[in-house]
Order: structure tokens, then C-alpha cells, then sequence
């Protein structure tokens, strides 16, 4: 009974989890990277106020997935990273989400990708001292 | 009792400094926020060098609001609506009226750092008179300007603010405001959370001295933010007439969009 639960139900999971989701560490976090996910690391990013502005700019952003999250979008104001959720299928423009939290007054460090589900893909920037 | 007036006056307008919405936000650029905020001080004896006279307590109702046209400039303006009941033996005044409007341009320089964001600021201010009568709160034209320097990280807030304002109808007035606090609680999931801070005021003009202290407590769900301050009197050294021991409070709801 246990080795059929095993072989049909956890087997399965754990292989697709290895598959599918990946993780990177953040600023001492593990952070596990999906297929349909954009993880964007964000230099400054502390206070409640600075999560509520950028909820609500990325979430207008096309292709968020506004089913998840808060209107597609997770803001970890701790690790000082936000995560954004895509549709299945389609893909969100990640240059125009950059922009707008320079826009929102901070500045994105890394940015981690799993398009294939297979693999990680990341964007590393300077960080400028100062962003006014 | 004019001069009475104006001292009280003095104290009474410009105990809470702060820009609207806590200082902070919105910090993104077409952002803005109001908040109404209900300041409430006063004692049941005023003092004139070494003698008792009357009481005073003066309630204030607070609009205020900031648009944020670029990320670090903002353009934020507090318009007071005042309820005033002084006492002198069995003379009693009562008076409600709009206050002045202040309207101000917080200009900021802000640098992030992997886990924290700090920002100094230059505010300069006016202050308009919506009456022509000068009453103990209003009625004064004036001009300021404010330096500030705040820094937060997830666990830690601070803010140091040095402001001197200038009337056309009383003492100029120099001005400190410190905000040191914890963050204790933040929830990603609902973005709710609690900050718990300490305050310092320190106001100094020509006749008078004073000192307020004491905690600050502001909790926030969303983009909907309360803050509650309680000071007490520390300081209190004035060559004319001026307050005594008079409890400060204030407490506001603030949105940000």
C-alpha cells in the first residue's frame, strides 16, 4: 500500500518538482524559480508602501497572471524581491517591468527566468549608487 | 491676551511637522495619497513666567495630501480645520475656523542599498493665511524651509527633520523632529504590517523652549496606513505665556494610490 503511494503519487511529484522548479538564493533566501514566474531582485525594496506601488504597477503589466498572488504579483519586502506571475503560454515583457521599478524609485539587481522549465536563466546589473 | 494667543498659537500649528503620508510615500512616480488626521492638545493651565492662568485646548482636523510627479518630487499640501476653547476664570471663548494652508515641495535624493534605502530632503514650504483675522491658530503668513534624512530597512526606521519657519506676525521658529523605530511585524502575503517608533520634538523660538517625547505606533494594510502619536511634554521653558504640561495626541488614516 505505502510503496503504491509511493510509485503513483510522490515519485511523480518530487520528479516533476525537480523538473519544473528551480531555486537560487536571494540575499540568504532560497528562492525556488517556476515556469510561468519572473523573480526580480530589487535593491531598496523595505518598506510596505514601496510593495503596495509595486504591486500595483506590475500588475497592469501584460500577460500577469492576476489570479495569483496579489493581482499576479509578490512582493518580499524581507529578501527585498518581487515575483511575477505569468499566463501559461505567454510571457511578460520583462524590460518594461524593469522600467517601471526604476520608475517606482529602485533599482532591479538580478533578474531569474525558467522559460523551459529546465533551466535558470538570469540578467545580472550594476548597482548605481545613487537613483535620483 | 493677544500675546496670549499668539504664543499659544505658535506651539499649537506647528507641533506635528510631518509631510503627508508618512513621510515615505507614495514614492512612485503619478503616485499620490491623502490622509485625514485628527491632532488634539491643550492643558487646563497656561503659565506666564511663575503664574497660573488659563486653560487652552485646541482640536485640529487635519486634510492633507501629496502627488508624486517624479520619484523624488512632490508637491503636498495640509489644510487644518480648528475647534479652540480657552478658558480664563468664567470667561470662556470658543472658535472654529479654517486654519492656514501650508503647501510645500519635498524634494529627495535617495540611494538604495542591498537591504536598506535611505534619502535626504529638502523641503521649502509657505504658509497662507485663509482668514484675515489672527486668531491663536491661524492667520499667519509665513515661510519655511525643512532638511531631513530618513533610512529604513525591514527591521529598522529612522528620520531626523530640521525645519525653521519665518512669519510675517510672530517669532521665527526653529524646529527637530526625530522618528526612531522598529518594523516588528510584516506579512508578505496581505502586505499588513506594524511599525513602533519613538518621537523626539523640539521646538525653540524666541520666548519659548519645548520639548515633547513619546511613542509612536503605525500599522498599514495595502495601501491604507493609521498612525497614532502620544508626546508628553519634557521641556517647557517660556519667557511669555505658553502651555503646561499639555498632552500631545494625534491620530490619522492615510491611502496611497
Amino acid at each position: 500500500m505505502n510503496t503504491n503511494i509511493i510509485h503513483r503519487f510522490i515519485l511523480p511529484i518530487t520528479m516533476l518538482g525537480l523538473v519544473s522548479a528551480q531555486t537560487v538564493v536571494l540575499n540568504d533566501k532560497t528562492i525556488t524559480i517556476l515556469k510561468d514566474e519572473v523573480v526580480l531582485e530589487v535593491s531598496g525594496l523595505v518598506c510596505s508602501f514601496c510593495a503596495t506601488g509595486l504591486q500595483g504597477g506590475l500588475s497592469s503589466l501584460k500577460y500577469v497572471d492576476g489570479k495569483k498572488y496579489n493581482n499576479g504579483v509578490f512582493v518580499n519586502v524581507e529578501y527585498q524581491y518581487a515575483v511575477i506571475a505569468e499566463m501559461i503560454d505567454h510571457d511578460i515583457n520583462v524590460d518594461e517591468a524593469i522600467t517601471m521599478i526604476t520608475k517606482s524609485g529602485y533599482e532591479v539587481l538580478s533578474v531569474y527566468t525558467n522559460r523551459t522549465g529546465e533551466k535558470i536563466e538570469f540578467r545580472k546589473f550594476e548597482a548605481k549608487k545613487d537613483e535620483k | 491676551m493677544k500675546n496670549n494667543a499668539f504664543i499659544l498659537g505658535l506651539i499649537g500649528t506647528m507641533v506635528f511637522a510631518h509631510q503627508p503620508v508618512m513621510d515615505m510615500a507614495p514614492r512612485w512616480n503619478g503616485g499620490y495619497g491623502f490622509q485625514v488626521r485628527y491632532e488634539r492638545f491643550g492643558s487646563d493651565r497656561t503659565i506666564h513666567e511663575q503664574n497660573i492662568l488659563s486653560s487652552y485646548f485646541q482640536q485640529t482636523y487635519w486634510l492633507e495630501g501629496v502627488y508624486t510627479w517624479h520619484r523624488a518630487k512632490r508637491i503636498t499640501f495640509k489644510l487644518p480645520y480648528h475647534m479652540v476653547e480657552r478658558q480664563d476664570a468664567d470667561l470662556v471663548a470658543k472658535d472654529k475656523s479654517f486654519g492656514d494652508l501650508i503647501l510645500a515641495v519635498p524634494l529627495k535624493k535617495y540611494s538604495n542599498f542591498k537591504r536598506r534605502t535611505q534619502n535626504f530632503g529638502f523641503t521649502p514650504q509657505i504658509r497662507i493665511p485663509l482668514n484675515e483675522e489672527i486668531t491663536s491658530a491661524s492667520g499667519y503668513l509665513g515661510g519655511g524651509i525643512s532638511l531631513s534624512y530618513s533610512s529604513e530597512s525591514f527591521s529598522f526606521y529612522q528620520l531626523y527633520d530640521v525645519f525653521g519657519w519665518m512669519y510675517n506676525e510672530k517669532d521665527p521658529l526653529l524646529g527637530l523632529d526625530i522618528n526612531l523605530g522598529i518594523h516588528p511585524y510584516h506579512d508578505n502575503n496581505t502586505n499588513t504590517g506594524l511599525f513602533a517608533m519613538w518621537d523626539v520634538t523640539g521646538r525653540w523660538q524666541e520666548t519659548s523652549t519645548k520639548i515633547l517625547t513619546g511613542p509612536v505606533f503605525m500599522t498599514y494594510r495595502q495601501n491604507i496606513m493609521v498612525r497614532l502619536d502620544v508626546k508628553i511634554p519634557m521641556v517647557e521653558n517660556g519667557k511669555k505665556t505658553q502651555l503646561s504640561k499639555g498632552l500631545f495626541m494625534n491620530v490619522g488614516i492615510g491611502f496611497v494610490f
